[in-house]
């Protein structure tokens, strides 16, 4: 039986890096299948379905959570991990990301988030996610596991995929695909931004014309699905054949929309069209509160540190509305819908309970809320046995700066090298010579 | 003498008119030459003869289109044929003192756009200035041609003369005041040398700069002080530098005018007028401003600037309240500029300031008299509304002495009126140079009325009704009527028809005939071809009535103001500055960002704005606030190296490599919501940063967070002068997109050569002014001094240590070679932000003794930020660098504190460490540590009370304080909330109260049919939310949405 510390396992971690460096300096190898059981001694476990355990054991088999109890006997074999005085999360997942799609914001060659054209539900994120991406290992180094992956876009994006975060390739990295169908959804009101050259009507215009070409678009794709669902050799749109799923609702659409105006819109078409929605942005979701509970939508909340939207609105306005949406029974997740700063979605978490959110909500807000909008809620999400062993350790609390510090990450029970590029960089040039 | 009636008069004159089209004396005569007679009296009439000057039975006599005499009951001169203007009024002709008249119709077309190659170099013409926005050399009254169309929106509201220029460009030339006349100019020019016109707008110039406001002020700067030494150096040779005569420059001999004609001058908004005001002062140019309309929301500084101004009276339309969704849409600082615009021009009236109206900016001319009308309710004096309309545009205009009044041998320029025109008299005649435009006529023969009428042995009854110009009317015998349709109508005469089956008659039967006093009598024929003759005795039934109808039909005007009115002047706008307080903050964990550390259960005391004593259980002053500390810490104010929150109008003169001349500080914007937003999170204290555009970019400008008070205020006048420079990425022009390929430096090889040669031209010029200096001033009478070099000025603060670089900057390559640059120059990088790879090279900027401000944790942004790290912090601080940490946005500035605390998280800095990067260390980089940046006796009371550990992401702000001051306050925010939302709602209440129906378009708007409105949706541009590469140019992308809009 070896007994590792986190400490030492770090440790060990880091040398292992050191030693690859002389061969390919920006390798991280992804972790191998666990092997052997693994016995998370004494930490305190942040459960989310099962509250705050402090002081409990975590056994793990075979990348599952097999047991979760005050005292376990090591088994044969295991390895042990010291968890005494440090927390134990369920992994983080990120949601409406474009991490592995986006590699340098501003280099052209680097970004495969967007297709050309408004309407392409065909294109699937997942088929150009880069598993070797240099920004992924600095997000989960802070404790995210999973991300959803999705096309941004200005109209029908496209389909996003669910994503464990230390993957060989797509395929291997790959936990689930159409997770959702991406609709921005067309806006409303007026812009007041500087940049804006329309006059107030030119816009209500343009929003009018968009809301017709919009019901136009949906209704020639229903008369598709409708033609192929009767007659099986209709010929095949690549297009609207993506669209079949969501038309029965067997794939959520997931609807940029942050005006209140939107998400009342959006809630009253998925009603009227029979679809399962999710609402991505919701500035103004609370304005919109008892509609969305009414048609049990979520809210995938993307402004954690959002600027105040409106001029006379609250300056924290954007910091409130999760504990805004929680005192109203509103479902919502966290996320931060971007690439690298996904890794400050602990941080999110921390930001909202400052606003008033519950410890609780806030943590369930950025593992089971998110697992549950994705529908994989059974396998991922919180410690639970039978569930995936997908969790972060940390010395102390995850959620504040000041005490955020990961020594452990899992993935279906694999012990990922949480080392990154920035780390690498830090160790060379803390060896730079001093000037004399 | 005979006495001729309204109509004929009209026909008199026009006969005149075509005949005199050649009045002036040098012309040939072509045929007979007109001597008709010009000579009038206009008996009876109430004669404004100018504001506050009335007399009451009056005449008025003209001759040869000046006012020969105004007396009350004059005699009528022999010779003069009488008009009888009883129960009229005469007003002096209107003057609109800045006008676009005849110059209006070559659309102004938008420069270039981000999609087209920018233009570096102006067309050179005819010793025209460098920049194609000045054109001060061209006198538009050369190039004026009466108008006849484009004057007739003038004179339907009583204009007689305007002073006219085309609005376009910086320096736009000199106006000319002219007639509204038609003739030939030589008889419509009352004076050819106006004032000058201009604006911050470079307007149809394809030039890239100025391309901010911040430049077009600079640009303006220079022009005057170069037209200053243009005047002392013309002749003389340059013997000290090129052995060069001066160039001859028309442009700026143009410009030299204005000190003797002054200027009229667009500045576009309140606050920029103020800031025109601060850079004309300096130059001793008297200047007029076009008014925006919120002169009332600044007003004390607005009369401190004792500018006169031209306003336009161009009211919102109400704003769209009508459902919840559409409110969404609505500020609070729209609905207060909704209710409280109409006093503006009362409110500029009541502090003295004098102001000439104007047309320009009206969406809608045929509402300007509505508008005029509605500022008089709303406060403003008929004399004064007077004054703004006849002598104060005459003064601006240089007319004083021929126009604005009506007195002897001033221009026969007048307008009559069936009234009081500030209350519902209406404009009836326009007369300009004694010759009339003919609206209605003085005595108007009224139509309307019922008629009892014989056809044959049928007995009808005729009522016809007149509103306006319009006719209709009814036949009817007992209970049955029939309408009629009204064919034509002129003067007294009528015809119509009607199907008259139905009153027992068979067939249509056509009418024509005249309307009498009396009777209406004609014609009538009916389905039988048969023509008898008619005779209609008049009922009783008076056009009295109808005017009394329509007079009950006014608008009801709100007499109380439901909105508040703050500084600034929207949500979170304070009623007055905070009141300094002494205060006794007790038991509190203190971060002193000093040795002494942090202290546990500790008090501090602030006396006269200052730290007064930190100590242990101190007892409290008398009269001062004590505030339990219990449980709470207190810091120093944060302080963010690197924002650009509170800037106007463009971050970046982008449009050279070198800019050194633009400063931040003239753009400065008091009324930015985003200061309110930094206080809230504990920030007292920014250095506002040109953007980096370019290599050399603008001086910066550092200001304390003193919400509620105005740009000069928040200036902090003991933070010596610094200056942005830029390398990498955005100054080479990487992501410009593929047309800005052309501009030096594309590499950063060349960045390093042109800030070098930059450097090596201020030396240059340096030691030019070192040698004018010396001489004699018997050598100097004969010598062309150094022009005035604003850019290089800058350059040569920098090399003698009076002026700071902060150095935008990522990758460890152009970090050290600036370096070497200033080295070379004997002066030191103060600053180095962003600075994300500044960890390579932390020895050597220590040995430099450059100190660093960067992000947290930004990087992948962008090619350059690939290696940025978020222990960049840690491993500067460990070899010696100061280290700071900055926003850069609007959104960071809110939490600098966690932004710090992410050191703690990423490398185990020293939680005191990570807090001096936002509070000490910030200070020292911006020179101002021994006044703030730390708890310290003697320093300001700049300070943050938080409800925990600063650098928790649990922890609030509660209080911000700066000189002593509480700017915010978190309890009193949350209160502020509910008020403001009490005030939203009570503003929506009185818009949905408005009556819609009777509300014409000056008022308000029916819903849904915005189109008979001549407004449009109302709205407040919000604040640009600046970042260092904003780059664009702001005046290109104003034109092509004024084109848009057209």
């Amino acid at each position: 039986m070896k007994t590792l510390s986190s400490l030492v396992l770090a440790t060990g971690i880091t040398l292992l890096a050191t030693a690859s460096q002389n061969l390919f300096a920006t390798d991280i190898i992804p972790a191998a299948k666990q092997q052997q059981t693994i016995l998370i001694k004494g930490g305190t476990l942040h459960t989310v379905t099962d509250g705050v355990k402090a002081n409990h054991d975590m056994l793990l088999v075979d990348g599952k959570i097999s047991q979760i109890a005050p005292a376990i006997a090591a088994p044969e074999g295991a390895t042990i991990v010291d968890a005494q005085g440090k927390q134990v999360y369920p992994g983080l997942i990120g949601m409406a990301t474009t991490l592995g799609l986006v590699e340098v914001g501003a280099v052209r060659a680097t970004r495969d988030s967007s297709e050309v054209g408004r309407m392409t539900p065909e294109v699937k994120a997942h088929i150009a996610f880069n598993a070797d991406s240099e920004i992924i290992p600095t997000v989960r180094s802070n404790g995210v596991t999973h991300a959803q992956i999705a096309p941004g876009g200005r109209g029908l994006n496209g389909q996003s995929s669910l994503m464990q975060l230390d993957g060989w390739n797509w395929q291997d990295a790959l936990v689930k695909q159409g997770t959702g169908m991406h609709l921005n959804w067309p806006s409303v009101g007026i812009n007041k931004a500087f940049w804006e050259s329309r006059t107030p009507e030119q816009q209500k215009k343009a929003q009018q014309k968009a809301a017709k070409q919009f019901e136009k678009s949906f209704s020639q794709i229903k008369a598709y699905a409708k033609a192929r669902d009767e007659n099986a050799n209709a010929p095949v749109d690549l297009r609207w054949e993506a669209m079949r799923a969501v038309l029965k609702g067997d794939m959520p659409l997931y609807v940029n929309a942050n005006d209140y105006r939107q998400i009342e819109q959006a809630v009253h078409f998925a009603e009227r069209e029979a679809l399962s929605l999710v609402i991505v942005g919701g500035r103004d979701a609370d304005k919109a509160a008892d509609l969305l509970i009414k048609h049990k939508v979520p809210v995938i909340y993307t402004s954690a540190w959002g600027r105040t939207w409106r001029s006379d609105e609250a300056m924290d306005r954007a910091f409130s509305m999760p504990a805004l949406l929680e005192s109203k029974g509103v479902q919502y997740a966290l996320a931060i819908a971007s690439d690298w700063p996904v890794r400050n979605l602990p941080f999110a978490a921390g930001q909202s309970i400052a606003y008033g959110a519950s410890k609780e909500k806030a943590l369930h807000s950025v593992t089971l809320a998110p697992a549950k909008i994705l529908g994989v809620d059974d396998k991922m999400g919180s410690l639970t046995v039978g569930k995936q062993a997908n969790l972060v350790i940390s010395a102390g609390d995850l959620f504040d700066h000041l005490t955020h510090k990961v020594d452990m990450v899992l993935i279906d029970g694999r012990q990922i090298d949480i080392d990154n590029r920035h780390k690498r960089l830090h160790r060379k040039y803390s060896k730079k010579p001093r000037l004399n | 003498m005979k006495k001729l009636g309204q109509a004929s008069i009209a026909a008199v004159l026009a006969v005149l008119g075509a005949s005199s089209v050649y009045a002036d004396q040098t012309s040939h005569v072509y045929g007979i030459h007109d001597r008709s007679s010009t000579h009038f009296a206009f008996t009876n009439a109430t004669i404004h003869i100018e504001p506050g000057k009335v007399i009451t039975n009056g005449t008025l006599v003209i001759e040869n289109g000046r006012v020969i005499s105004v007396k009350a009951n004059g005699k009528i001169p022999k010779g003069a044929t009488e008009i009888d203007l009883s129960a009229h009024t005469v007003y002096p002709g209107f003057i609109d003192a800045y006008s676009n008249y005849a110059f209006d119709k070559d659309k102004k077309k938008p420069g270039g756009g981000r999609n087209d190659a920018p233009v570096y170099n102006g067309q050179r013409k005819g010793g025209n200035a460098w920049n194609d926005a000045i054109h001060a050399q061209v006198d538009w009254s050369s190039e004026f041609k009466a108008d006849s169309k484009g004057a007739e929106k003038y004179i339907k509201n009583g204009f007689t003369a305007v002073q006219t220029a085309k609005l376009d460009g910086i320096f736009q030339g000199q106006a000319v005041t002219v007639s509204l006349g038609n003739g030939i100019p030589n008889d419509l020019i009352y004076r050819a040398n106006g004032r000058h016109f201009g604006s911050f707008d470079k307007g149809s110039s394809k030039q890239a700069y100025p391309s901010s406001l911040m430049g077009s002020i600079s640009l303006i700067r220079q022009t005057l002080s170069d037209a200053n030494w243009y005047q002392k150096a013309n002749g003389k040779t340059d013997t000290l530098f090129s052995g060069e005569l001066v160039e001859y420059n028309a442009g700026l001999e143009g410009v030299s005018e204005l000190a003797q004609t002054g200027l009229i001058f667009n500045a576009e908004d309140y606050l920029s007028t103020l800031r025109a005001d601060k850079l004309f002062d300096q130059f001793g140019v008297s200047v007029s401003y076009l008014a925006d309309g919120f002169e009332y929301s600044r007003i004390d500084q607005i009369k401190k600037s004792e500018a006169t101004f031209v306003l336009p009276l161009n009211y919102p339309k109400k704003p769209d309240v009508t459902s919840y969704e559409s409110q969404l849409d609505v500020s609070l600082a729209e609905l207060r500029h909704w209710e409280r615009a109409p006093t503006n021009a009362a409110t500029m009236e009541n502090n003295g300031i004098s102001f000439a109206f104007t047309q320009q900016g009206l969406n809608k001319t045929g509402d300007f008299w509505s508008k005029v009308k509605r500022t008089v309710k709303h406060g403003l004096s008929e004399k004064t509304a007077l004054a703004a309309l006849t002598t104060m545009p005459a003064k601006l205009a240089g007319i004083s002495g021929s126009a604005g009044k009506l007195k002897p041998g001033m221009f026969a320029d007048f307008v009559i009126t069936d009234g009081n025109i500030f209350a519902d008299g209406k404009i009836k005649s326009v007369y300009m140079q004694g010759k009339e435009k003919h609206f209605s006529d003085v005595k108007p023969i009224s139509l309307a009325g019922t008629f009892e009428l014989m056809l044959g042995s049928e007995s009808l009854t005729l009522e016809l009704t007149q509103k306006s110009s319009k006719v209709t009317g009814k036949l009817s015998k007992g209970d049955k009527e029939q309408n009629v349709t009204v064919h034509s109508k002129s003067g007294d005469a009528i015809q119509f028809s009607a199907d008259l089956s139905e009153l027992g008659l068979d067939g249509v039967h056509r009418f024509s005939g005249r309307v009498s006093a009396q009777s209406f009598s004609g014609y009538q024929v009916n389905n039988n071809a048969e023509r008898t003759p008619f005779t209609a005795q008049r009922n009783n039934t008076s056009v009295e009535n109808l005017k009394k109808e329509n007079a009950n039909n006014k608008v009801q005007e709100p007499k109380s103001m439901v909105g508040s009115l703050t500084t600034p002047n929207r949500a979170f706008g304070t009623n007055s500055a905070p009141e300094r307080q002494n205060v006794h903050i007790k038991n509190a964990t203190v971060w002193t960002s000093e040795d002494a550390g942090t202290l546990k259960n500790t008090d501090v005391i602030i006396r006269n704005g200052k730290i007064h004593k930190i100590g242990n259980k101190l007892k409290t002053p008398k009269g001062y606030l004590a505030i339990d500390g219990t449980g709470k810490h207190v810091t120093a104010g944060i302080i963010d190296e690197h924002s650009h929150i509170a800037i106007s109008k463009g971050v970046n003169e982008g449009s050279d490599a070198i800019t050194s001349e633009v400063r931040i500080g003239d753009v400065v914007n008091p009324d930015d919501i985003n200061i309110y937003r930094a206080l809230a999170g504990g920030t007292t204290m920014a250095q506002l940063l040109h953007g980096s555009a370019n290599p050399v970019g603008g001086q910066a400008q550092v200001i304390k967070l003193r919400w509620g008070t105005n740009a000069e205020t928040m200036k902090e006048k003991r933070a010596p002068g610094s200056i942005k420079f830029a390398l990498g990425e955005n100054v080479k022009q990487s992501n410009w997109g593929d047309n800005y390929t052309i501009r030096y430096p594309q590499t950063r090889m060349g960045v390093e050569t042109i800030v070098r040669d930059a450097f090596i031209r201020a030396q240059d010029y340096k030691a030019s002014w070192d040698k004018y200096d010396d001489l004699s001033s018997r050598e100097k009478k004969i010598t062309a001094p150094p022009r005035r070099n604003y850019r290089l000025d800058a350059l040569v603060e920098i090399m003698e240590k009076k002026r700071f670089v902060h150095s935008h900057s990522y990758v460890a390559s152009e970090i050290l070679s600036l370096m070497k640059i200033a080295e070379s120059f004997d002066f030191n990088i103060q600053t180095f932000t962003h600075i994300l790879e500044g960890y390579k090279v932390a020895d050597e900027m220590a040995a430099h003794g450059a100190s660093a401000s960067t992000f947290s944790d930004w990087w992948a942004y962008k090619f350059e930020v690939i290696d940025a790290i978020p222990t960049n912090t840690c491993l500067m601080m460990e070899r010696g660098v100061n280290v700071s940490i900055n926003s850069d946005s609007g959104d960071l500035i809110r939490r600098l504190n966690t932004e710090a605390a992410k050191s703690v998280q990423y490398c185990g800095m020293s939680e005191e460490d990570a807090l001096k990067m936002v509070t000490i260390n910030p200070a020292i980089q911006l020179k101002v540590d021994q006044y703030t940046g730390s708890l310290k006796k003697g320093k300001d009371a700049d300070f943050v009370i938080w409800s925990g550990n600063p650098l928790s992401i649990y922890s609030q702000v509660e209080q911000t304080w700066i000189d002593g001051r509480n700017y915010f306050n978190r309890n009193q925010d949350k209160e502020q909330r509910v008020l403001l939302a009490k005030e939203k709602n009570q503003l929506i209440q009185k818009i949905l109260a408005t009556d819609n129906k009777k509300s014409n378009g000056n008022n308000g708007h029916k819903v849904g049919k915005s189109k008979t409105s001549s407004d449009q949706i109302y709205l407040l541009k919000e604040e640009a939310q600046w970042h260092c590469d904003d780059n664009f140019d702001f005046w290109h992308w104003k034109s092509a949405q004024l084109g848009g809009q057209k």
